[in-house]
């Protein structure tokens, strides 16, 4: 096991000492969707999810656990993140990051829940000036200044992943934009996509 | 969200801002006046009235009480190295509503503005500082970045206007009871006039400065005591360095009561390395500036405010200020519209309607779509003299 993920494991409630199953191969979905950061602000995400741990656990229902069934699936992902967003008439972002997170799997619902936490650069194209022609209103030139902040962030997503592959997620982030420049704020982001998994796999 | 509405309260979920009054086809209309138009007050909403009044050639000439133009749009040149707006300073709508307002194709001219979206935001709730930094991505507006509102006016409509004004004349009597009407000032002339608009500011018709002959209509002197215009005060603070945010609320700004109590960074993106504080208050804390006897009391006021919040740093770093208290104007009294005590839309018609159906009015507090704004004031002129020289004398 990677020893820079044990912190990351205690943090998340994980025992390092509990026993994977054997993962014969990477499960890998792609992500797309609405990236809103503060909401409102408009974006696109993509992203890919790769899956490095996997354990089955028993049923929550006592009747399933009684069958001795598998209902539900922990995993471990990891994958890089990129979105664009912006504000219209007042800035233009670029974030680029990894996270790593942890995912628990309903098999009767095919739906899932997961917490991941995320390490990103954020670029921000900022307008700080705009010339407006007097004759028409039109804006004819725009001076922006750029921005760069490092951007930590806790997501929780909720979501459903069918067993073609396909799937959709909801997700909230939270984080605190820590700028180079200025001085940091608070980021909050709503996410809203669709997966799709490679290969069709099983929706773990 | 209307400006009335982000300054009565939410001052950070102003993020909406939207502007919505035609500005347009001011001048696509037919002249059927050929008689003499009187305006009352140099202010936005009377110097946009000279403005299409000259573009039509129409006879005119605009009386103001004070020695200068600009009404509460006022402007301190020297006090840093950018000008400094006194009175009207946020644009309030996309900033293409300036070209509108000059609406004329031919000007071969352009100006900056910057997004005013600060970044670093605080309010000082129950003797804390709390951070709102998130909040500023929901606050949407627009300031000038090398000129002011003054400076707009003095460029673009101001010009061609100054030898009809006549300064120091404030009007005290309006007298439409015979063929032409008659207009009384405070030192005794008199001038005549077909048509008459007044664009003196309500606290003014509010406090009975102009008399009207005949008399104001009973529904109109209701209508004028429904709007609210409390006191207003700004003030400008150069320090030695810079300990304060981009924006800082004296109330949560997510408290519905909130008012228009705020300090700024109004070097906010400008081309300067100075630190300038401004102070904006409108509403029932603006009094407790207001009604301090001078600047000098206002000052220490300010500075005791801000080392309370800052631990001592303001005075530490005070090099000078200036002060505007609005409602200490002998012919301004207070701030502006910024609440009406019934319909808005109901008070607004009553006080728009022509008085003796040749005394017209105009001004921020008569803009339906843009009230409490220059552009607001500027348009309720130009619709209130579209309306004067569509009809025939």
């Amino acid at each position: 096991m990677n020893a820079a993920l044990l912190p990351l494991l205690f943090a998340l409630g994980l025992s390092p000492a509990a026993e994977p199953e054997p993962e014969p191969e990477p499960s890998i979905a792609l992500t797309v969707g609405y990236y809103g950061p503060y909401v409102i602000h408009p974006g696109v995400e993509l992203g890919a999810d790769v899956t490095i741990r996997t354990w089955d656990k028993g049923a929550d229902r006592r009747a399933d656990r009684r069958r001795g069934a598998l209902t539900k699936t922990r995993s471990v992902f990891t994958g890089p993140r990129v979105a664009f967003f912006g504000r219209p008439q007042n800035h233009l972002s670029f974030m680029l990051g990894v996270g790593v997170g942890y995912r628990t799997f309903w098999d009767r619902r095919k739906v899932f829940s997961a917490w991941s936490l995320g390490a990103s650069y954020l670029g921000t194209f900022q307008t700080i000036s705009r010339t407006i022609d007097l004759s028409s209103g039109a804006t004819t030139k725009r001076v922006r200044e750029t921005q760069n902040a490092f951007l930590p962030t806790l997501t929780y997503s909720l979501g459903q992943e069918l067993p073609s592959g396909l799937g959709w997620y909801l997700g909230l982030s939270l984080g605190r934009k820590l700028s180079f420049e200025r001085e940091g704020s608070m980021f909050y982001a709503l996410n809203l996509g669709l997966l799709v998994r490679l290969g069709s796999r099983s929706a773990r | 969200m209307k400006r009335r509405e982000l300054l009565a309260g939410f001052p950070l979920l102003a993020l909406l801002t939207s502007c919505g009054e035609d500005t347009g086809q001011y001048w696509d209309f037919e002249v059927n006046f050929t008689g003499r138009v009187t305006v009352i007050g140099a202010g936005a909403a009377g110097l946009a009235a000279g403005y299409i009044l000259n573009r039509y050639g129409v006879d005119f000439e605009i009386l103001e009480a004070s020695s200068v133009f600009g009404g509460r749009v006022k402007r301190a040149d020297d006090f840093a190295d950018f000008p400094i707006d006194l009175g009207a300073e946020w644009i309030h709508e996309d900033p293409s509503v300036l070209a509108a307002l000059i609406d004329d194709p031919s000007v071969n001219s352009s100006i900056d503005v910057l997004p005013y979206s600060p970044e670093t935001v605080s309010a000082y709730e129950k003797g804390k500082l709390r951070d709102y930094n998130a909040g500023g991505n929901y606050y949407s507006e627009f300031k000038f970045r090398q000129t002011t509102w003054y400076g707009f006016l003095e460029r673009h409509i101001a010009p061609g206007l100054l030898d009809r004004i006549r300064f120091d004349r404030p009007v005290t009597e309006i007298d439409s009871s015979g063929e032409q009407i008659r207009l009384l000032d405070a030192v005794g002339d008199t001038y005549g006039a077909d048509r008459v608009l007044v664009t003196a500011p309500v606290k003014l018709l509010q406090g009975g400065s102009l008399r009207f002959v005949p008399e104001l209509s009973a529904e109109r002197l209701r209508a004028l005591e429904q709007v609210s215009v409390p006191d207003g005060i700004k003030a400008f603070f150069e320090f030695s360095q810079r300990f304060y945010p981009d924006i800082l609320f004296m109330t949560s700004p997510l408290d519905p009561d909130a008012t228009g109590q705020l300090y700024y960074d109004a070097a906010f993106r400008k081309a300067t390395r100075r630190n300038i504080l401004g102070l904006f208050c409108v509403g029932a804390q603006a009094t407790q500036y207001t009604d301090l006897p001078n600047d000098v009391a206002i000052r220490d006021y300010i500075l005791a405010e801000l080392d309370a919040i800052f631990d001592g740093q303001a005075s530490a770093a005070y090099v000078k200020h200036v002060v505007q208290n609005w409602s200490k104007e002998p012919y301004i009294r207070g701030a502006y519209s910024t609440e009406f005590l019934g319909s808005e839309a109901e008070i607004i018609a009553a006080l728009a309607q022509p008085h003796d159906r040749r005394v017209f009015f105009a001004g921020e507090a008569l803009s339906t779509d843009n009230g409490a704004t220059v552009p607001g004031a500027m348009q309720s002129a130009y619709a209130a003299v579209k309306t004067i020289l569509k009809n025939a004398d």
